[in-house]
């Protein structure tokens, strides 16, 4: 089985599509293509049967006794317990504005500055962000803001792994939240509430970036970006 | 509620927020979920709130799950294995096709569970190994690559022909892994 000539898509990206190893832009891209590929599509169909029948073979695991009382609790309430999940934006919703790419020279300019360690009265972020500094390879650069006031860190590890840390919660009725721009598309990694962020293996030469959004969160950026980090 | 309804019948009747047949799918797939995001991830809580998330999200899009072309089986899992990398990922969002998930197989009973485990049995010690850092560990190709001190297309390749061989079977037991031979 092959996928179209002259695809795009390989047969081993629809592999790995399968077994959760893309970005979630390249999954989105392999999503669109199997969309008019049928041959594809049925193999990521086997792929995802045969990991499927991994899982099914392992020997099961009792419950919580609470677990279902949790299950019922969670759809009734689903604002009180569900985790997040927010829309992502469409690939033509993302039309790159000058400001973007202004703040995107200025943001890399003012992130040279190497800082050790912040003065945060957080032990438990303390130590993540010391582990994450005393990484093999990690490199660690304060985050200013247009008034080159440092608002926190960004460590980044040598498999594109990154920790971000904020000197402050978001403010009241606005959300973190990260975004990882691959080919000038924005997509959602996720809101945050807290001071702390952290995101694995993200795609090299992506660029990565954080907005303050409304609670929910947003399909696209709509304010100006507080990070941007090109990996 | 009867337990006899199929699971594409409970997925149904969730669509018509029918409570029970959620609870009734849970109980035929969390505790083999639970033993996926046992291996994933460590935090106990995070895994009972991983398998909790992925049943919502599984309530959430019943009402557009196609019976006539989905399998529940492989539907909730791949749900959960998403939701469980998400936790890994940090909060990363990722989301499968609803008609990706069609599958030639039934709902698990002994038989079928035999088949599976034929299936897993034909592997190589190292493919399941390859297998589980890949989809259980989350590690890229090139992390395996590193850990296993193997180049990297050896490891690409061998993934592939673990997971060949597993589909390969699983299509047609009776002819086995000898048709990718």
């Amino acid at each position: 089985m092959t996928t179209k000539a002259n695809s795009p898509i390989s047969e081993e990206m629809l592999m790995d599509y399968a077994l959760g190893m893309l970005s979630e832009g390249e999954a989105r891209a392999v999503e669109d293509h199997l969309q008019n590929d049928p041959a594809a599509a049925l193999l990521v169909k086997s792929y995802l049967n045969a990991l499927s029948a991994i899982v099914l073979t392992e020997e099961p695991e009792a419950l919580p006794e609470d677990a279902e009382d949790k299950l019922l609790e969670a759809i009734r309430n689903p604002h009180a317990t569900q985790a997040e999940v927010i829309s992502l934006p469409s690939k033509d919703s993302w039309n790159p504005k000058p400001w973007w790419l202004a703040l995107a020279v200025a943001a890399v300019l003012a992130l040279i500055t190497w800082v050790s360690i912040l003065n945060n009265p957080n032990r438990q972020i303390n130590q993540a962000l010391q582990q994450a500094q005393s990484q093999q390879g990690a490199i660690s650069q304060s985050l200013v803001n247009d008034k080159q006031e440092t608002i926190g860190t960004l460590v980044k590890q040598a498999d594109n792994s990154l920790l971000v840390i904020f000197k402050e919660k978001p403010p009241p009725a606005q959300v973190y939240q990260a975004w990882e721009i691959v080919n000038g598309v924005p997509v959602s990694l996720g809101v945050w509430n807290d001071r702390l962020m952290k995101f694995e293996s993200l795609t090299e030469g992506s660029i990565f970036g954080v907005t303050l959004e409304p609670p929910s969160g947003s399909e696209q950026p709509t304010s100006t970006p507080i990070v941007l980090f090109q990996l | 509620m009867e337990i006899a309804l199929t699971d594409n019948e409970l997925i149904g009747a969730m669509a018509n927020s029918d409570e029970q047949a959620l609870i009734e799918l849970h109980r035929r797939y969390a505790p083999y979920l639970r033993a996926m995001a046992r291996k994933m991830l460590r935090d106990r809580d995070d895994v009972d709130q991983c398998i909790q998330d992925a049943f919502v999200k599984a309530w959430d899009a019943a009402g557009s799950f196609d019976a006539t072309k989905a399998s529940a089986k492989t539907w909730l899992v791949t749900i959960a294995h998403r939701t469980v990398l998400n936790k890994i990922r940090g909060g990363r969002l990722e989301t499968v096709p609803l008609e990706l998930w069609d599958s030639p197989l039934n709902p698990p009973n002994h038989v079928t569970r035999i088949v599976l485990e034929e299936a897993v049995a034909r592997l190589e010690p190292y493919e399941k190994e390859l297998i589980e850092l890949a989809f259980y560990q989350g590690y890229s190709h090139s992390q395996i690559a590193q850990e296993l001190s193997q180049p990297l297309g050896t490891i690409k390749s061998r993934i592939r022909q673990a997971l060949d061989k597993l589909r390969s079977f699983l299509e047609d037991p009776k002819g086995g892994d000898d048709r990718d031979n």
